[in-house]
């Protein structure tokens, strides 16, 4: 199974305030740490309209990221693909995965804010259309773009990726009696089609000493991190979690129950565990938030201490 | 004088090696076309910028796509290039109506202020009744990182928006010299003095001569025959399309070495241009 990291946003947050050119500058040189720790990629998220400074133009960072490096590949986790003409943004994306080398990941989502359509004058209503009109251009022009994952777990999503023979990105918040069932329906779909379809999954992580010091701080990074979105604008039961503090609570839990943050040996199982259901490749979101050195030091832990080990116990 | 040379590799390898060549030689702006209408020029800047760290990266990109994308893209590119971009938006169909609205919503979204737009084609936010969504106004972030993102315009319509707006319009050679300087005058008509902040650029395809050189006497005539008939002051060269990464290479070093020094002053004293091409030769 191939370990990827994610996500890069870009935000300067009341926690964790930076300059933004900063930010994309340490895009660069993260991604360069990636390649050289041996990771297979690199994810760049996508929002819009947002205090932060969220990035909302994934395919122009993921441009700098990959001049920035050789070998590593970009994803985007994920490109808000309905909000765009998909004419436009093929041209741009054959280009992208053209100049790179194939080195361009496309994953891709419906997304739920109803601000980022309605900037955009799309109706949320549409976006399955404009999400199955816009995949079946990309898959018209083959090799010619990038490989598609397709992001979510609703049966829609993981029927579009088996139907088109695309990937799909299950998320970090499902449970592993969740994860194996979203795997076999994928894969129903792929065989209706006949077609294959690629697994990859996306999970919460951090890489600790093994302390109960640096458990507790990572939980508190993905508390903070879930809280702020998921309370200003992630839709629970339709509204926003600031606005049903049980609910958010709720979700807050379901982020730290199902988020890997342990010891190495610890994230070793989960994901041999995870490569056992099926998956082809993993994204660890890091959660530690805009905090570099421990960014970087969870990064170097997973490279030294969880990398090699993978698989090993499969293999003895 | 500036100039500025037009990047065209298609690996990304290429495009940084040009990148960094002409940032080297003290080029000072690289130009990145969206070509055939595609609109990639942004992506393809932030690329250059990820191998660079002085030279100005112009963007050409055409209308036709949303002017939020277009300004969220500039915006991140801008980020990528801490503060190099130079945003070109290209009149690429002739419709001066879509050039104007796509301008207008560009420069409102890349203000540092919330913004609403209702026009012909775009209404921002759309506040579309099935989207449960009643913000009045949007904000773009992140924001650009220069104080005020330079935003040129192209082609067909470019200069009527432009001198509208108080924005720097593009000049091509193809359109000939009486043409820039018919467009220049009726723009120092209309803006006055506020036309002394606008730079003056002019995009110019380089030929070869029969021996696949360049004759650098009459690339310096034109230049200074440009500035002395319209101001021009930024010189966007294209070289052949033909040529070999390497030949690509000697021809944006000859540039540095051979044109430029003989373009900055209005004036040269007599004898320095023999002298350098007895240091060159």
């Amino acid at each position: 199974m191939k370990i990827g990291l994610g996500l890069w946003t870009m935000r300067s947050t009341a926690a964790f305030p930076a300059a933004w050119p900063t930010l994309y500058e340490q895009l660069r040189t993260d991604s360069q740490l990636a390649e050289s720790l041996g990771f297979h990629s690199l994810w760049i998220a996508e929002h819009h309209f947002w205090y932060d400074g969220w990035t909302p133009a994934p395919l122009v960072a993921a441009a700098s990221a990959l001049a920035a490096t050789s070998t590593l590949h970009v994803g985007t986790g994920i490109h808000l693909l309905p909000l765009y003409e998909r004419d436009a943004v093929a041209t741009q994306l054959c280009a992208l995965h053209r100049l790179s080398g194939g080195r361009l990941e496309h994953g891709v989502g419906l997304g739920y804010r109803a601000s980022e359509y309605d900037g955009y004058g799309v109706s949320r209503r549409v976006r399955g259309k404009r999400m199955d009109a816009a995949l079946e251009r990309l898959a018209e022009l083959g090799n010619a773009a990038p490989p598609a994952w397709v992001g979510g777990f609703a049966a829609a999503a993981v029927q579009r990726a088996g139907r088109l023979g695309l990937g799909i990105m299950l998320p970090s918040t499902l449970k592993p009696d969740q994860l194996r069932v979203a795997i076999q329906e994928a894969r129903a779909a792929a065989d209706d089609a006949g077609r294959t379809v690629r697994i990859g999954v996306m999970k919460y992580a951090w890489a600790t000493d093994g302390s109960d010091r640096q458990h507790d701080w990572a939980v508190e990074m993905l508390g903070r991190f879930t809280r702020e979105y998921s309370g200003a604008w992630f839709p629970l039961k339709g509204r926003p979690g600031f606005e049903s503090p049980e609910l958010l609570e709720g979700q807050m839990r379901r982020s730290a129950d199902t988020a890997l943050i342990g010891p190495a040996e610890y994230l070793v199982a989960e994901l041999d565990a995870l490569a056992d259901a099926g998956a082809e490749l993993c994204v660890l979101h890091l959660v530690g938030d805009g905090r570099l050195p421990e960014r970087h030091e969870a990064m170097t832990r997973i490279s030294e201490s969880v990398l090699p080990s993978l698989g090993q116990a499969v293999a003895a | 004088m500036k100039l500025g040379l037009a990047l065209a590799a298609d690996t990304m390898d290429g495009l940084i090696a040009q990148a960094r060549v002409a940032e080297a030689a003290g080029i000072e702006i690289g130009w990145l076309e969206s070509a055939n209408g595609e609109d990639t020029a942004l992506l393809r800047a932030a690329a250059a910028a990820a191998g660079t760290g002085v030279i100005r990266l112009a963007a050409s990109v055409p209308t036709g796509g949303h002017p939020l994308a277009i300004a969220e893209s500039a915006a991140v590119a801008d980020n990528c290039s801490n503060g190099r971009l130079i945003l070109v938006i290209e009149d690429a169909v002739g419709d001066a109506d879509l050039l104007a609205e796509t301008v207008d919503i560009v420069l409102s979204a890349v203000a540092p202020r919330p913004f609403r737009h209702e026009g012909r084609r775009w209404r921002i936010p759309a506040n579309l009744p099935e989207n449960d969504q009643q913000e009045e106004r949007i904000i773009l972030t992140p924001q650009v990182v220069q104080p005020e993102l330079p935003v040129w315009l192209a082609g067909g319509s470019a200069a009527e928006s432009a001198r509208a707006r108080g924005l720097t319009h593009v000049s091509s050679s193809a359109d000939g010299m009486a043409e820039a300087q018919r467009a220049w005058d009726e723009t120092d008509a209309v803006l006055g003095l506020g036309s002394l902040r606008l730079r003056r650029p002019w995009r110019h395809d380089l030929e070869t001569d029969d021996d696949g050189g360049f004759d650098a006497d009459a690339i310096v005539d034109r230049l200074c025959a440009e500035r002395l008939a319209w101001g021009m002051d930024v010189a966007v060269l294209r070289l052949p399309g033909s040529l070999a990464p390497d030949a690509w290479v000697r021809a944006a070093r000859w540039i540095a070495t051979a044109v430029r020094p003989r373009v900055l002053l209005h004036e040269l004293p007599a004898g320095i241009e023999q002298h350098w091409k007895e240091v060159l030769a």
